[in-house]
Order: C-alpha cells, then structure tokens, then sequence
C-alpha cells in the first residue's frame, strides 16, 4: 500500500468573487519510506498541495490517502508531521518545551518522556539548548527544533514546506544532510516542498516537477543516487545531469527561449 | 553565554536612568517651595515643606485611613481581573458570545461611574461591598478589552500548526490563546492599576466613615490646603506603586522579550 496516494486532486479557489484553479488534476504516490520533493514556480500550489494531504484545506475534486487513511484520520489519528516554512515556534516556550507540546496535545503531560524529548534535542544537534527559548536561537537552530517537534510523535508522513527558504547556502546544505540523517533513522515518508534543484536531487528519491496556472505536475524524476547522500556528489556527473534534467523540465520553454537569445 | 547585553550594567545603568527624571522633581518641588515662601502662590496652594512636615507629624493617622481605601482598591481590582478572565475566556470559547460580552461591557462602561454609584449604593448600601463594586466597575472593561485581544491575536501559522497536532479547542485556548494573551493582559493590568485606586476614592466620596476619600473630603471643606495635599501625595505614591508592583508581576512571569512595549 502507497504510504501516500494523491489521485486526481483539483482545488479551486474564490478570489473576490472569481474562481481560481490553484490544482488541477495533481496524482502522486509515495512508497514507504520514499523520500518525495515537490518543485515549481512560486504560486503553482505546492503549498496548497501539501496543506490538503495535512487536512488543513479540503481538496475540491479528488482523493487522497495516507497509509490508506482518509488525511483527516490520520490528522486526527497524529501520523502527520508538518514543517512549515517559518518555524512557528510558540515565543514562550523553551526548546524541549515546544518540542514536546505535540505529545502534550495527544496524551496531555503523563505522556512526555523525558528521555525522548532529550533524545530527539540531540539528534538535530540542539543539546546545550534545551532550556533556551526561540529568540536566543538563530534561524537554523529554530527550524531545526520544528524539525524535532514535527518528529516527536514519530509520524508517518513528514510534510516540509519550504522548511530551509530562509537559510545560507551552507546551513542549508548542513540541515540538508542532517535532515536526511533523521529521516534515514525515523523511517517516515517524507515529502518536501522546495524552491532548490540541487536541494531536491541531494534529498529526494523521486522529484515532482510542478508549472502553474493551472497548478499541475509536468514530469516526475527518479534520483537513483546513492545513499546517505554525500555534499562531495553534487559535484559528480550523475547529480549534474539530473540537475539539468529537473532544471530543463521547471524552465520549460524557457530554456529554448534563453539559448536562443 | 544567552544573556543579553544592554548599555550600561547595575548600579551605573540605574543611576542613568533615575538621576534625571529625580533631579527635575526635586527641581520643580524647589522651585514650587520658594514661590509659595515668596507669596507668588495662592493660599489654596499647600507648600511642600508644610505638607512633608503633616506627614511626618500625622503619617500613622493617615495611613489607618488608607488601609480601607486599598482595601477596597485591591478587591475591587482583584474582582475586575476575575470577572475580565472568566468572561474573556468564555468569550474566546463559545465565539457566538463574543459580541454580547463585548458590547455589554462596552455599554457598561460608557456609564459614567458618578451615575452608577448612587445606582449601587441603593442597591448595596453604603457599605465596603459598594466601594469594592465602584471599582471594579471602574477597571473592568479596560482589563476586559486587553484580555480578549490578546487571546484573539492573530497567530495564522500557530493555528495551522494546533490544526495538525488534532488539538481540542481547550487545549488551543490553553496552550497557544492563553500563554499568547498575557503580554496583552498585563498591559491591561498596568494600566487599570492606578484605576483601581481612582475607583476606592470615588466610592468613598459617595459616601464613607473612613478612608483616604473621606479624609480628603473633610480637609477640603474645612479648608485645611496642607492636609488635602497630603491626601493627593499619598494617592499618587499609591498608584505608582500599584503600577510599579503590576510591572514587577510581569517581570516575573513573562521574560524581556515576550513583554509589550517595556518602558522601564
Ligand atoms: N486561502 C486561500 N485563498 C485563496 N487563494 C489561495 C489560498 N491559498 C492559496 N491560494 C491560491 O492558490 C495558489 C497556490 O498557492 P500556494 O500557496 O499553494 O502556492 P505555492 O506553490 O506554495 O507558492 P510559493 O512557492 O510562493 O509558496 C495561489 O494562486 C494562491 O493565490
Ligand atoms: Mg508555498
């Protein structure tokens, strides 16, 4: 059974008064364990995409399922991890504390493990930061406690939104590979928004490339990369011909009209 | 290693910030004192010496008065925050309500409080109870008006993130509305803390045996200018402090960066 099967998804939208097709017709499967990313010019509804499969926003037309439940159910069931693309870190609550608030929302406080919590701080490499709260950490250290609370209650689907949009080239590529590294241990399925080709190829097995208006996927890309993935392989033949290959596909026409030119 | 740094450290920082402010008052109570030995002053204008020495002289009579006044001040105010809480809550709660609390308390409110007191009185008689009640009237709404703001902030990506995590409407309120909302609350508080004195003093003119009201009542009638200076003196230092001991709650409870617009 697909770990996440979007079939046939379309979304409309009313914008004083007018109807907008922000999806149209959008299928995409991820087996278990499959590491997906989602790229596409900015408001082609990657977003809007993700949102439906958290059951934050109900599609119009279409079906979705994760690990063969409706998206509310498993919503409501915990088994969806989101990271939004700001790190939305509650200001008054302490990095272990806003790690922990999702199992404090499912079992109220009996359920937190101390252990666990600690266990998870190190694994985004917060430890020494446990008790620091989101405006004494930098940008990458906020988003790296989301990462961790989004982990918490080991979900089975893990959304990212743009999860690294507000990073530096070099923390991005760190959070990327450790990013990789929990997903390589937590086994979930992920599925990751991104505006970065090289990101995508570095962490996805399969990249979904979107256009807009409509919102729609136009080519879909296996990376058979080896992994744990490397930063010395973005380099290598292999990456920079899938990078190509992804880049020609987001472009499109344009990349005819600009060799043209 | 997270500590912020300010200019300025302990006691030169608070010689900075107190020296000046302290140095205009004595200026301006030195200035006020020889105009008033010079004459330039009408009699109804106490001088600052005089009223210093009333004090000295009478401060254990003056403050047995004062302690029914703060009495009724802090109940008054305790029961406001109570009342402001709860209604502000419910109001979050069970949305539909909202407009009614709201506008009840706007109406409430917009009575001027020298029209509800005689109202109260015949109901609750000249008691502590109509003293209490004068206040708390006289703080709700503005505690009221802070509370639900606060909880009703908008927080999009927060509410996204509760819509995931499948959370109850309670625990919304009680971990993401509640939490949020108290910087806005002690905003309220600090603002309807010197109120709460206004109201205990405006209860006891209507009405009274003691009191720091009444004390100021009688003194103007019997044209003792010193006396009723006195009795403003003693109001103002009782609202800075109810202020400044509000500010001190805040800065307990909540952490420099999560405080609105920190002036001290
Ligand atoms: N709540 C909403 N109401 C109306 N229109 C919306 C809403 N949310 C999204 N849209 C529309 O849907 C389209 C897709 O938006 P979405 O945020 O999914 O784009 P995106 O691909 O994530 O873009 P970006 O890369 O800039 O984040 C846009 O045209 C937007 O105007
Ligand atoms: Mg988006």
């Amino acid at each position: 059974m697909a770990a996440l099967a979007i079939d046939n998804i379309s979304k409309t939208f009313d914008i004083d008064g007018r109807s907008v097709t922000a999806l149209d017709s959008v299928s995409l499967d991820l087996a278990p364990g499959e590491f997906g990313a989602l790229i596409g010019p900015s408001g082609c509804g990657k977003s809007t995409l993700l949102r439906m499969v958290a059951d934050i926003v109900s599609p119009t037309s279409g079906h979705i399922s994760v690990a063969g439940e409706a998206p509310r159910k498993a919503r409501l069931a915990h088994h969806i991890g989101f990271v939004f693309q700001d790190a939305t870190l509650l200001p008054w609550r302490t990095v272990s504390e806003n790690i922990r608030l999702p199992l404090e929302v499912v079992g109220g406080r009996r359920a937190v493990d101390p252990a666990a919590i600690q266990a998870l701080v190190e694994l985004v490499g917060l430890a020494g930061f446990e008790h620091a709260r989101p405006s004494q950490l930098s940008g990458g250290m906020q988003q790296r406690c989301a990462i961790a609370r989004a982990l918490v209650t080991s979900p089975q689907m893990l959304l990212l939104d743009e999860p690294f949009g507000a990073l530096d080239e070099i923390m991005r590529f760190r959070m990327n590979l450790e990013l990789l590294r929990i997903w390589a241990e937590s086994r979930t399925t992920a599925l990751m928004v991104t505006h970065s080709i090289e990101e995508a190829v570095l962490m996805a097995d399969r990249i979904f490339v979107m256009a807009a208006r409509p919102g729609r996927i136009v080519d879909e890309i296996k990376v058979d990369l080896p992994r744990p993935r490397r930063l010395s392989q973005i380099g290598e033949p292999d990456f920079v011909a899938l990078v190509e290959r992804a880049r020609k596909s987001l472009f499109g026409d344009m990349v005819e009209m600009l060799q043209d030119a | 290693m997270l500590e912020m740094r300010r200019p300025g450290r302990g006691a030169g920082r608070a010689l900075i910030r107190w020296l000046p402010p302290a140095l205009v008052l004595l200026a301006a109570l030195a200035g006020w004192e020889a105009a008033a030995r010079l004459g330039w002053l009408p009699l109804t204008v106490a001088r600052p010496s005089a009223v210093l020495r009333l004090l000295a002289a009478e401060y254990a009579g003056l403050l047995a008065e004062l302690a029914p006044t703060l009495f009724a001040a802090a109940w008054g105010y305790l029961l406001a925050l109570a009342v402001a809480l709860a209604l502000g809550s419910l109001a979050y709660l069970y949305k539909s309500l909202e407009g009614t609390v709201l506008t009840v308390g706007a109406v409430f409110n917009s009575i001027p409080i020298i029209a509800i007191a005689p109202v109260l009185i015949i109901w609750l008689g000249l008691s502590l109870s109509t003293r209490v009640a004068i206040t708390a009237v006289v703080c709700f709404f503005p505690l009221l008006i802070a509370f639900v703001q606060g909880l009703n902030t908008r927080r999009a990506t927060a509410a996204e993130l509760f819509t995931v995590l499948a959370a109850t409407p309670l625990q919304r309120f009680r971990l993401l509305a509640l939490p949020g909302a108290l910087p806005y609350l002690f905003m309220g508080m600090k603002i309807t803390a010197p109120f709460a004195l206004l109201g205990a003093l405006v209860g006891e003119w209507t009405g009274a045996e003691s009191g720091l009201g009444v004390v100021m009542l009688n003194a103007m009638f019997g044209l003792q200018v010193d006396r009723l200076w006195a009795t403003v003196l003693l109001a103002c230092v009782v609202s800075t402090a109810a202020y400044a001991y509000v500010c001190l709650l805040e800065r307990l409870a909540l952490p420099a960066d999560l405080r609105e617009g920190e002036a001290v």
